[in-house]
């Protein structure tokens, strides 16, 4: 069908005649028409649905499915433009021929690829911003269900950090450092024009679904998006179909994980010894008078207690007797664990309309026994040009996901704390215990059974035991997509209407029979307890946008304006219950008296914004934007801000004086201002709540309040305000591009948790006082097209730096310090945000004699065995004024670089990616270094703790009963800070196209065999899990004391085969 | 095209829509707001409620103002040093840091009660009670419970922020620092006075009766050495006839026997209520370890203390027990298990009882010179637990026994180290003892404050370290 219409007799046109002052359109006249055909430069074949205009009218046309088309061209006519997404834009001389035939050709160029920037696209050219984008192919080299690790050592100015211990927990994107001190860290993200909540779900994206993924660093990029985007902007496109007939894609791999990290802890043989002398050496210390030859019943009478007492059965682990129970317990928490991906695409179109339907299933088993992960998702898109002047389109995702994720997230609720997480349960199970009975049934029991009746060593249960008995599934529904209605009633004016959703539901459910122990609680005294708790969050959108794009001679324009309205709600009602009459129904519904909780919470954000960019001849470039944002979230005072950019671009190689010959073919720099905000504070931070806390007299409950927060009215956005300064440079016709971007941002208004005294009644308030700055540079260099022959070659590295520094805290206020698990964290004023800030840990008091020739008078209580502090303000006592900053976990530089190669049929890429310059601190890692006779010991602290058959030791003299006060003050200190530097071969993939000879004969148009890793090797001399696991669970404590891994699970390499086939 | 138009022309006007501001104005669905929150009898009421139930806290009668009055004596113990990060175990050998979680969450806890009580003394002056004399009752029971806080907090740290308002902007407190301790008692005798004209003679379960009022008002002259302003005190309680002893020493603690003549003021706790959240983590911690589930061996009544009971004390066997085949320690039996969940005792917790005010007016009385008065009220409470009348009769015998019947009556319910305070014989019993025991400390006055928190001298350097720490 020809959608090319007589202009005449149209009833829009006094909607044209009404545009025409502000676009100055030409009156319609006497017109001719054209006709030809468009065909692919390389392939020759038709290119369907290719936009063909009269520039400077109104008249418009697309190519068929043979990729012919017909134009009416107005009188006065001089050029005929074509453009098709992907491929060269050409303009042809009008000089009243009737047919015109022309081959287009696929965009090589760097130049004139589509960035996707704000409610629109962009050429780099023309767009002045710092974005970087990472397509399909390159995000799916990693293979995980999130697309954010796809991101990883790919581009410049992003790191993923997360501790996500299950597959399919988010990670965390941060992009350009720490913008903020407690407010939420997470960038905003949009799919496909959606923006999604702070912290849903990123793996209810199937990678492979998405087409792209552009990342708005730089303040003037993301200004569009205002108050939500001071962390950075993240924009996922998703596949379109393109015209043509219908393709067939299949892609799938199965692989196995195992895990490659450094963290080991003692045998039985070697954990004998540690608890033999930390039983010793805590008895004897605790008090005058104790021997170390003193039984275990002398003991007792002289009050040394369980801790002093020395197991009998450790006798025949000192004397090296073979054959003793001796567990692997990390062995028997983690397994290779499978991983699979199924992915099935069909996309195609005709002229007015195109369509991508996907499907896929994602499974993975956890490396953490009896947990797994099963993702089904379907994503369907489509655009169809109902006539000349509308087009509509959907989109839809949705996705189901199955899911057991290990119990600890479940027994969490309960605060039972660590004990049931496998991950970090490890460093709590004595190898001397079995997993199994005899019988093979689980021995539940010995360990916590023996520990509290004879020993208080571990009081906690089997935790294979734990894992295997207890329940615990998590299963979402989610779908969000929209729909819009576009406009154009004149060329390059457009308007778009769209109504988007999120409908996300989740049904968590959680138990654990009564046959489990837990700390401090045998098997006897054990209660069955169980929760179901339902989530549904809904989140919906309308966005109306007016667009224009015209040209005038050397002019160009694009003028955006447009309106949203943005509203989630979110529910949960919990029932959980600890009172069970016994174990038979495995779920909530057998609790004789579940207590229910009800949680509901809301937002609502109304935006007005508008943009111009304006472009002269190619060379001189200049956009502006304002956002005007009004959030719920904030006082009544503020509830509105407005948020501006501005920026500028020279392209100097588009200049007469420019040598058009030389190795240089592309060169530009650009320089852009703006301001964005943040606004993730929680839905009622502004307001005072009144939270329940109920007293019971003689029995029977009574409501009892409390005022929980202390209000604010005059809360409102952090504003960050940045500068951006870009050079991009392409060489040898673009095949090398190199962009590299200087920034500087200044955070005022930060929105800041601020520990106050609490005599007021509270510890913290959240308050917009301080000011923070950072600065940055990125560089990033790709090459592509090198072709060598038959070998063609492509590579691409990126480096990235990053500093920041408080300028200002609250009024009066010149540092926070905060802590996490015993781990200080110092953020001062004219210094980096969380600075480690611990003793710093000079040697051992080896003696007596070395504690009284002390230098400087040690801490009180200091023993024998206990850490020198060094006295780091010279006073001659050791006081917390001799703690000292540590460094930080913001790197120096991090860094990606890669290449991609292809002869004939194989191709090759590999992905390398590292950090420099960043300590860390684990929690586990410093317990199993801690000498505490509870925890197993780290085999580097057993090498290393100084006792009587090391006297050179480093690490404190292991200690069970009467650990001493200084030694729970330098308990973290500057020895558990460690240096979490890393490089990684990120991913690698090597593949196999059959010869299209073979393939097209069974009727296959591309078959391709691959073998793909993620985390080939890690270089690192990091001893816990994984030093990206950083603690992430509320945003104070993942800024205000960054670096804190709270409990992670291992860094795992990925192995795996696939097939990609396309019909 | 008509269709067409029409969309442009309601998606124009729809697009030049100001913002509209209601949508912006959401207030919380499933929490109160403080804006529209104590304006009624009833919410006011609630927020009562809410003081008494801050008193239930960890940090508070639930577990750290007993554990800290009894272990840092010398006749309760800490089983295992080490647990819980040390926050028993430090009090034990005087090895308390700045960094001791007990010592930050008495603080913050202790506080929390006193804005609880600074929320509703604000703003009940403007709501109208039914019943106007209600309102007088309440207003002088949040006095006494704002008095009790801040008796527990100028014993413990010595000079401590003083704050009567309700709190606007936390931010204000920044640079107040510490306010000098007797301005502190100048301000609890104020609220105690208060309260004592405002109280019902009558007690109700769970709230103080004027008799609370006036033995917390002795305690606080006693503890200033006021004693003859005591005795004035502590007479109208013993005289007023509404307060006994129970009869016998099996029929005062455990949920039996709560609400008995004995109890002026206590903390209520219930095992089984509300998803196990109303009962006492006292029971299960306060037991030898793997004696129960939880058991933390905090707390413990050394061996050698219960040793010294005489073998006729009622005492020896009612306050007191063990459960030799699980661990040889002995524990107190003043806080019953809970039968449905680990930290769900059900005993309430009694901050004053009879006893106490018996033997603080035996002691006010002798202190005051008034020694041929004394003897009787020892006794009172020495017959009960099936003893002979004391044998004391001089000043310093009868301070002697004093002493002596409070350590065998009170044991495990946190008052022997502010006795051991108060008597000014602190830190001379104590270096006796460790001597004695084979316990390489010593102590000094320095350690009869606890430090502050580091956290709250790291937040605001206004905030001053106490010496030693």
């Amino acid at each position: 069908m020809n959608f090319t219409k007589k202009r005449q007799g149209f009833s829009l046109r006094w909607l044209a005649l009404f545009f025409a002052f502000l676009l100055g359109a030409n009156q319609l006249s006497a017109q001719q028409t054209v006709s030809g055909t468009v065909t692919d430069g390389e392939t020759e074949n038709p290119l369907i649905g290719v936009r063909i205009v009269a520039k400077g009218t109104t008249s418009g046309t697309i190519s068929g499915n043979d990729g012919s088309f017909k134009l009416e061209v107005p009188e006065g006519t001089s050029t005929i433009a074509f453009s098709y997404i992907g491929y060269a834009s050409l303009e042809i001389p009008f000089t009243g021929q009737s047919s015109i035939n022309i081959t287009m050709t696929e965009e090589a160029r760097e130049v004139g690829e589509v960035v996707i920037i704000g409610y629109g696209t962009g050429t780099k050219e023309k767009f002045n911003g710092a974005v970087s984008k990472v397509d399909n192919e390159r995000l799916n080299e990693y293979s995980s269900a999130n697309f954010e690790q796809g991101l990883v050592g790919n581009i410049a100015g992003v790191q993923i950090v997360g501790n996500g211990k299950n597959p399919g927990d988010n990670s965390v994107i941060q992009i350009r450092g720490l913008n903020t001190l407690t407010a939420g860290t997470n960038p905003l993200i949009v799919v496909d024009g959606n923006p999604l909540t702070e912290g849903s779900s990123l793996s209810s994206i199937n990678p492979q679904d998405i087409e792209s993924v552009s990342i708005l660093k730089d303040a003037a990029s993301a200004a569009i998006y205002g108050s939500r985007a001071s962390n950075g902007v993240i924009l996922v496109t998703t596949k379109k179909g393109k015209a043509g007939e219908l393709r067939v894609t299949y892609d799938g791999y199965i692989g196995f994980q195992e895990r490659i990290d450094n963290f080991e802890l003692a045998d039985a043989y070697e954990t004998a010894i540690f608890d033999a002398d930390a039983r010793n050496f805590g008895y004897v210390s605790g008090g005058l008078g104790r021997n170390l030859s003193d039984n275990n019943d002398t003991r007792d009478a002289n009050g040394g207690g369980k801790r002093s007492r020395v197991q009998p059965f450790l006798q025949g682990y000192l004397n090296g007797t073979p054959g003793l129970t001796n567990t692997d317990w990390t062995d028997e928490i983690f397994r290779s664990a499978r991983q699979q991906n199924h992915y099935l695409n069909l996309a195609g179109g005709s002229a007015k309309t195109d369509y991508s339907i996907s499907f896929s299933y994602f499974d993975q088993e956890n490396i953490i026994i009896d947990s797994d992960y099963q993702r089904y998702t379907n994503n369907i898109q489509i655009n169809s040009q109902i006539n000349e002047y509308i087009r509509f389109g959907v989109s839809s995702n949705i996705s189901f996901v199955d899911a057991n994720p290990t119990g600890e997230r479940g027994w969490s609720d309960f605060n039972l704390g660590n004990q049931p997480d496998p991950a970090f349960a490890i460093i709590l199970m004595h190898p001397y215990y079995p997993v199994y009975n005899p019988d093979g049934t689980l021995a539940v029991a010995n360990q916590i059974e023996d520990n509290n009746a004879n020993w208080d060593g571990p009081i906690s249960g089997n935790v294979v035991a734990t894992v295997k008995e207890t329940d615990y599934t998590e299963r979402f529904f989610r779908a969000f997509g929209n729909t819009y209605l576009e406009i154009e009633p004149l060329p390059g004016l457009k308007f778009k209407t769209s109504l988007g959703g999120d409908y996300n539901t989740g049904v968590a459910q959680f138990f654990a029979p009564s046959t489990l122990g837990n700390y401090r609680t045998p098997v006897a005294n054990s209660r069955a307890m169980a929760f179901k708790s339902d989530t549904r969050r809904e989140n919906v959108i309308t966005e109306n946008l007016l667009t224009y794009d015209e040209s005038f001679g050397d002019h160009s324009i694009n003028v955006l304006a447009g309106y949203s309205y943005q509203q989630e709600t979110f529910n949960r009602v919990r029932l959980e219950s600890q009172d069970f009459t016994d174990d038979n129904l495995r779920n909530i519904a057998g609790a004789t008296n579940p207590t229910a909780t009800n949680v509901s919470s809301k937002w609502a954000l109304e935006s007005l914004f508008g943009r111009i960019q304006y472009d002269y001849k190619g060379k001189y470039s200049l956009s502006a934007s304002l956002r005007r944002d009004g959030s719920s979230r904030f006082g009544a005072n503020t509830k509105y801000g407005e948020f501006a950019s501005v920026s500028a671009g020279w392209v100097l190689s588009n200049e007469t004086f420019f040598p058009e010959d030389g190795p240089l073919s592309f060169a530009k720099i650009r320089g852009t201002w703006g301001q964005t905000g943040n606004n993730q504070i929680g839905d009622f931070a502004s307001i005072a709540l009144i939270d329940q806390d109920n007293y019971v007299v003689d029995g029977s409950l009574s409501a009892g309040s409390f005022t929980r927060t202390s209000p604010n009215a005059d809360l409102s956005w952090e504003t960050n305000t940045s500068l951006n300064f870009g050079i991009d440079l392409g060489f040898l016709n673009d095949r090398l591009f190199v962009t590299a971007e200087y920034y500087t941002s200044n955070t005022t208004d930060l929105l800041l948790n601020v520990p106050v005294p609490q005599q007021s009644g509270f510890s913290q308030s959240l308050q917009n006082i301080g000011e923070l700055d950072n600065r940055g540079f990125e560089l990033e260099v790709r090459g592509r097209g090198m072709d060598l022959g038959p070998l063609k070659l492509g590579f691409n590295a990126n480096i990235t730096t990053n500093q920041n520094e408080v300028i200002a805290l609250g009024t009066g206020q010149t540092q926070i310090i905060s802590s996490n698990g015993g781990m200080g964290f110092l953020t001062r004023v004219g210094e980096s945000i969380a600075q480690f800030y611990a003793y710093d840990i000079i040697g051992v008091y080896r003696s007596q004699s070395d504690i009284e020739n002390s230098s400087s008078t040690p801490l009180p209580g200091t023993e024998v065995g206990d850490y020198i502090v060094r006295d780091a303000n010279n006073d001659g006592q050791i006081t917390p004024d001799d703690r000292v900053m540590l460094g930080d976990y913001n790197p120096d530089f991090t860094y990606g670089f890669g290449f991609n190669l292809a002869f004939r049929g194989i191709d090759l890429a590999v992905q390398f990616n590292g950090i420099e310059g960043r300590v860390a601190s684990d929690r586990m890692v410093y317990f199993a270094d801690s000498g505490e006779g509870f925890f197993v010991p780290s085999q580097y602290y057993f090498d290393n703790y100084f006792s009587d058959s090391n006297p050179e030791g480093f690490f404190r003299r292991p200690d069970f009963s009467s650990f001493s006060s200084a030694g729970r003050l330098t308990r973290a200190s500057s020895l558990s800070v460690y240096d979490a530097d890393y490089f990684r071969l990120r991913s690698l993939q090597i593949g196999y196209s059959l010869p299209a000879s073979i393939t097209q004969s069974i009727g296959i148009e591309n078959l391709r065999i691959y073998v793909t890793g993620n985390n080939i090797f890690n270089i690192t001399d990091y001893r816990g899990y994984n030093p990206d696991g950083i603690d992430t669970r509320s945003n104070s404590t993942q800024t205000l004391t960054r670096g804190w891994i709270n409990s992670t699970a291992p860094l795992t390499r990925f192995m795996a085969a696939g097939l990609n086939v396309k019909f | 095209m008509k269709l067409k138009t029409y969309i442009i022309i309601i998606s124009l006007i729809s697009l030049a829509l100001s913002a509209c501001s209601e949508r912006l104005e959401l207030s919380p669905v499933t929490e109160k707001a403080a804006t529209s929150f104590y304006s009624s009898e009833q919410e006011l009421e609630s927020a009562v409620t809410g003081v008494y139930a801050q008193l239930q806290n960890g940090g508070l009668y639930g577990l750290d103002l007993i554990g800290v009055g009894e272990i840092s004596g010398e006749d309760s113990f800490e089983e295992i040093a080490a647990n819980d990060g040390g926050r028993f175990g430090q009090l034990d050998d005087f090895s308390t840091n700045a960094g001791n979680d007990l010592v930050g969450d008495i603080w913050r806890e202790s506080y929390e009660g006193i804005q609880r009580v600074n929320v509703v003394l604000n703003r009940i002056t403007d709501i109208d009670y039914a019943d106007p004399s209600l309102k007088t009752t309440r207003i002088a029971e949040m006095q006494f419970i704002r008095g009790l806080l801040y008796f527990n907090l100028v014993r413990l740290y010595g000079d401590v922020p003083l704050v009567l308002v309700e709190t606007e902007n936390p931010s204000d407190f920044f640079g107040q620092g510490r306010t000098p301790a007797d301005q502190v008692y100048s301000q609890i005798e104020a609220d105690l006075n208060a309260a004592i004209q405002s109280l019902p003679s009558e007690k109700v379960s769970g709230r103080p009766a004027k008799g609370a009022a006036q033995a917390l008002l002795g305690d606080v002259q006693m503890t200033q050495g006021k004693y003859s302003e005591a005795v004035t005190n502590l007479a109208a309680v013993v005289n007023s006839g509404l307060y006994s002893l129970a009869p016998s020493t099996s029929e005062i603690f455990g949920p039996a026997n709560e609400g008995n003549s004995e109890v002026l003021f206590e903390i209520q706790f219930a095992s089984g209520v509300s998803g196990n959240t109303e009962g006492s983590p006292a029971a299960s911690q306060f037991r030898p370890s793997g004696t129960t589930a939880n058991a933390k061996g905090h707390n413990l009544p050394s061996t050698e203390f219960v040793d010294s009971y005489d073998d006729n004390d009622t005492r020896k066997t009612d306050y007191v027990g063990l459960d030799a085949a699980a661990n040889p320690f002995y524990f107190s039996l003043k806080y019953e298990v809970s039968p449905t969940g680990i930290n769900d005792g059900g005993s309430d917790y009694y901050v004053i009882r009879y006893a106490d005010v018996l033997l603080k007016y035996a002691e006010a009385l002798n202190e005051s010179g008034s020694t041929s008065e004394v003897a009787q009220y020892i006794n009172l409470v020495r017959n009960r637990a099936g003893l002979e009348n004391t044998t004391a009769t001089s000043q310093a015998e009868l301070r002697v026994a004093i002493e002596k019947e409070r350590r065998f009556e009170f044991i495990g319910e946190g008052h022997r180290w502010f006795d051991l305070k108060r008597f000014g014989n602190a830190v001379e019993t104590m270096n006796k003892w460790f001597s004695e025991n084979g316990k390489n400390v010593v102590i000094d006055a320095d350690n009869l404050l606890l430090p502050l928190p580091q956290s709250q001298i790291d937040t605001d350097p206004a905030l001053s370290q106490n010496p030693g720490y």
